[in-house]
Formats: structure tokens, sequence, C-alpha cells
């Protein structure tokens, strides 16, 4: 036998020994780490990254004081298109006025509202939407001395109460105004007020969570309405009286 | 097309059969002629000689699987080829390295019981292989039936060049042993 017999011998070989070493190789199987590996280093990463935002404060919780501010914030009202709805409710020598007016401004929140804000933070957020459309217009007609004297006394599904001048003017600055509200259930009102202008520019006087409210009716001189939001937190209904001069 | 079509083509004598089977196994027979004898013409030529050779055992055989059956044919063609070159002085191809490497496996000489002939040494040879690891198998065969050189085979595999040479020995070197056990002699 020489090598050249040897080498035909192998040429007889069967042919699925010849066809499988045509066949092509299988890859090596990684080993169970080196498949974990590249996992465990996007869990680090993702782990160290959310660690760092932490120590830089990004994702460390708010105190009670910016939460409270940030929803302070959040629950400025809006009195956007607020379509005016008649209410018969209006008592006292007012008079009730429909689609008299509607408003884009939105009531610059008072960031100071401290410990009391706070308090409101804590509680649900009303449900806005429900009080689309819920604003009352009462004209004041001023006495011959040019005090106002509606002594209004309302009933407001919740939303927007708004007062305005009978005959379109300036509400005077000097019209000192006492407002209380009510919530039928008990439960806490938010209160934004805010003065109208002639341009449907509101500008925002207080917001409380009291139920009652005392102040100059138009402090600059300017406005055509005063605005009071009414949010019953509770979800319910607010009485509202008003009493100006 | 699938084999057994191209089988009943040559058995029906079809020209067609020529043109699939090149298609087919053209660059399959060309490799293993031009591992062997390291020369494209020599392998273009070699293929052609296939292709006829196939053509003319056909209708004694009918080959289940036309790869081995095609790729013996072509060995076979490859080393005589080879042999009329060497009377030339022509050639270059693995064949020469690659029988010198096989004269390892050569069973010892002596009076022993009897001389193999090419079927039952390739029998033995496979009963070898089946033993050995699949990679180490493969290895073996793709250098002594393809005819691929070492450093193909390394990358085939992706293994060093050294450690398919390594491989290679100790294969052989069983291959001897476990011949020489069984019997055969030179």
């Amino acid at each position: 036998m020489t090598s050249r017999d040897l080498f035909e011998a192998i040429g007889l070989l069967d042919d699925t020994l010849i066809l499988a070493a045509d066949a092509p190789p299988a890859r090596p199987r990684l080993r169970v780490w080196r498949r974990v590996l590249p996992l465990a280093a996007c869990l680090c990463l993702i782990v160290g990254g959310g660690l760092l935002a932490w120590r830089s404060g990004t994702l460390m919780p708010a105190t009670i004081e910016e939460n409270a501010a940030m929803t302070a914030d959040a629950a400025a009202p809006v009195l956007s298109d607020a379509a005016p709805k008649s209410n018969d409710a209006a008592a006292g020598g007012a008079e009730v006025l429909e689609n008299s007016t509607s408003s884009q401004a939105s009531a610059a929140a008072d960031n100071g509202a401290g410990i009391a804000a706070a308090a409101l933070a804590a509680l649900p957020t009303p449900d806005l939407t429900a009080l689309e459309g819920a604003t009352v217009c009462l004209t004041l007609t001023p006495d011959a001395d040019g005090s106002y004297q509606p002594d209004a006394s309302l009933f407001v599904p919740g939303a927007v109460l708004l007062l305005a001048d009978a005959a379109g003017g300036p509400l005077g600055s000097d019209a000192a105004m006492t407002a209380s509200f009510a919530a039928e259930d008990g439960s806490d009102i938010l209160v934004e007020i805010g003065v109208m202008d002639a341009a449907g520019a509101l500008t925002a006087l207080a917001r409380s969570t009291g139920d009652d409210w005392q102040g100059a009716l138009d402090p600059d001189g300017t406005g055509q309405a005063v605005c009071f939001y009414l949010a019953n937190l509770g979800g319910g209904n607010v009485s509202a009286r008003a009493t100006v001069g | 097309m699938e084999d057994e079509r191209i089988v009943a083509l040559y058995w029906a004598r079809e020209e067609q059969a020529l043109q699939e089977t090149s298609k087919k196994f053209g660059a399959y027979c060309r490799k293993i002629a031009m591992n062997l004898l390291g020369s494209l013409r020599d392998a273009e030529e070699c293929e052609n000689d296939t292709w006829l050779a196939a053509w003319n055992s056909m209708p004694q055989n009918r080959p289940a699987r036309l790869a081995p059956y095609l790729g013996r044919i072509t060995r076979n063609l490859a080393l005589d080829l080879l042999d009329r070159n060497n009377a030339q002085k022509r050639g270059g191809g693995q064949a020469e390295p690659l029988l010198d490497e096989l004269q390892d496996c050569l069973p010892a000489p002596g009076g022993v019981e009897h001389q193999a002939d090419a079927a039952e040494t390739a029998r033995l040879i496979g009963a070898f292989l089946r033993q050995c690891p699949a990679q180490t198998r493969n290895i073996f065969i793709r250098r002594y039936w393809y005819g691929d050189a070492t450093a193909d085979i390394a990358a085939r595999y992706r293994l060093g060049e050294s450690k398919v040479r390594v491989t290679l020995h100790r294969t052989r070197s069983r291959l001897k042993a476990y011949l020489e056990k069984e019997g055969v002699t030179v």
C-alpha cells in the first residue's frame, strides 16, 4: 500500500462523511457569560445613569412647597372660551346677561399661597372640564352716588362667576366688594378672583381657599368685570354671594 | 435542480444534464481539482473531464448524491492529470504534500494477515473517523478528500493553522495505529 492507495481509499469514504465535511461549520455557541455580558453592561449604564440623575436632583422628590407651587401653577384658572349662560338666581337688582363676554385670559397664580396651597395640592384635582360653560354674568348697576349695590346671591354650578358694569364702563377703583362662598357638600372651595379689562385680559387679584373674600373691585380703575373662578374640590356645587359697594 | 432529476436526465441521455451539472457542481468540482493541481487551467480541464466521465458512467450508476460522486471522479481525474504533469514536470498543488503526509498513515510492512483492498481500507478509515470528534473528522476529510490547504481549513473552522496541523498530525498517527490494529499491512 502506498500513500496514493490510501488517498484513493479515502476517496471511497461514505457520502455522509463527505457531505458532512462540506456543510457550513456550526458556529460555536457563545458561553453564557458572553451572552449575559452586554445585558449586564446595559443594566449598569441604566442604574448608573439613574443614580447620577438622583444625585444631581433631577429625580429627587419635590418638597411640599415645591409641589404646592407646581400645583398652584397648574391649577391657575383659565377662563378660556367660557360661554356665558343664563342663571336666573340673581337677586337684589342684579341683572343676568347671557353671552355678555368671553375670556381668553388666565389668572396668574399666587405662588405665595404657602401652606394653604400645599394643603390644597393634597386635595384631588377637580375635574374642570365638567365646569365648562358655567359662567354667570351679573351686571352691576351703580346707585346715583356711583356705588354698586347688587348684593347678588347666586347658586353657581361651579366654575366662573362674572360681575360686570351694566353700562360697560370701568367698575371703578373705589368699589369694595365682599363675596362669600359655600360648598353645598362642605368641601373645600378653590377661589380665583380676577379683573377683566376691556380687551378681555384678566388680571389676577387673589387666590383663596377660604369661603369669603373682600377687596377692591377694580383697583386699577380699568376693569370691566370681576371674575370669580369657583371650584368645589369635592365635585359638588358652590353657592356664592357677592356684595359690592 | 434536484440531484435526482439531474441523474434522470443523464439516464435519459439528455444533454441538459451536463448543463445542469455544470451549473450546480461546477464550482465544487473545480475547487477540488484546483486544490490538488494548483492550476486553474488544469482544474478547468479536470472539471470538463469530470462531466464527460459522469456522462459515460451514468447509465451504469445511479448515484443518490451527486456531489460526492462527482467529487470522487474529479479527485481521480486530478490524480491522473497530476501523474501526467509530473511526467512533464508540471504542477504545484496540494497533491504532492498531501500524499507525503499520508505516508504517516501507512501501516508498518510485515507479514501480517491480509492486504486490504481500497474498499476495505475505506471502510476501516470511515469507521475510524466516526470515532473521532466531528471537527477532527471534518478537518481530516477537508484535507485528504477535498484537498484543502491547511490555511483554508483553519479559516473555515476559525482555528489557528498550527492547530489544524497538529490535529491532522495526531489523526494520522491514530489512523496508522488503528489500521495496524485492524491488521492492514502495506
